[in-house]
């Protein structure tokens, strides 16, 4: 991990396409201008963890549990279906 | 006539799909190198369908479309998602959730939906941190729903809920 230290007003440039600027920072914030193409995900790292566990905990997801989750879903599928057939 | 490639998951079995029908998705979050993937159903009556990875045997997601349980359901998809997948429009996009299972409870990821290109087969996670969804929504009961149904069939309800997303 590379740790610099910056300025108001200074920026790092990660890559050809990505600009970070330390616009401000007062009592243990820092307000960060993040310039980067459109198609760049930007996230609150928290979020982005939360996903990642989240995914992580999905796959990980017994094929046993599958057969439950079957036998559970197709009855209220059709309960659905009937519902929308009415 | 499309390429047919075979492969050997340890979730779903041997499977064999057509070149076209996989899907290449952006780094997935915990999952970054992992971006070919096919949806394969999961049983004729079952609203779930897997999600299986073509880059790791062991790797498949049970996804499900979310509007048969959540019919109001409408998740922040933003400009810079619609570049990413190279669609104009929302209508362009086929949407699925991660399902979860803990215990006996069955959860949706509403937060980070797979939105999919469904002509360029191109997908991505949307992370959004839109607090009125969570990465892990319980399904209604079985038995609420059974309420439900039993609400429409006596004939009260003239307002029917939404069917399943477009």
């Amino acid at each position: 991990m590379l740790v610099l230290t910056r300025r108001h007003g200074e920026s790092v440039r990660i890559g050809p396409d990505v600009r970070v600027t330390v616009v401000a920072s007062t009592g243990g914030q820092v307000r960060i201008a993040i310039d980067a193409p459109e198609e760049v995900g930007i996230f609150r790292e928290e979020i982005f963890e939360r996903v990642a566990s989240a995914n992580v905990e999905a796959a990980s997801m017994s094929n046993k549990t599958m057969t439950g989750l079957k036998a559970a879903r197709g009855l209220s599928a059709a309960t659905l279906e009937g519902k929308i057939n009415e | 006539m499309s390429e047919l490639i075979r492969f050997e998951s340890r979730r779903v079995g041997e499977i064999e799909v057509a070149a076209s029908d996989v899907l290449n998705f952006e780094p997935l979050p915990g999952f970054p190198e992992k971006r070919r993937f096919v949806v394969m159903e999961h049983a004729a009556d079952s609203a779930m369908a897997w999600l299986v990875s073509l880059d790791d045997p062991d790797l498949a997601f049970v996804v499900t479309s979310p509007w048969s349980f959540f019919p109001q359901y409408d998740p922040p998809i933003e400009r810079e998602h619609f570049a990413t997948l190279g669609i104009e429009k929302r209508d362009e996009l086929e949407l699925l959730c991660i399902v979860t299972l803990s215990g006996k409870e069955i959860y949706l990821n509403l937060a980070a939906p797979l939105v999919i290109n469904a002509a360029s087969r191109k997908g991505m996670q949307v992370v959004s941190d839109d607090p009125r969804y969570t990465t892990r929504a319980p399904l209604p009961t079985f038995s609420e729903q059974d309420e439900q149904a039993a609400e429409q069939k006596s004939g009260m309800a003239t307002n029917t809920p939404a069917g399943p997303g477009a």
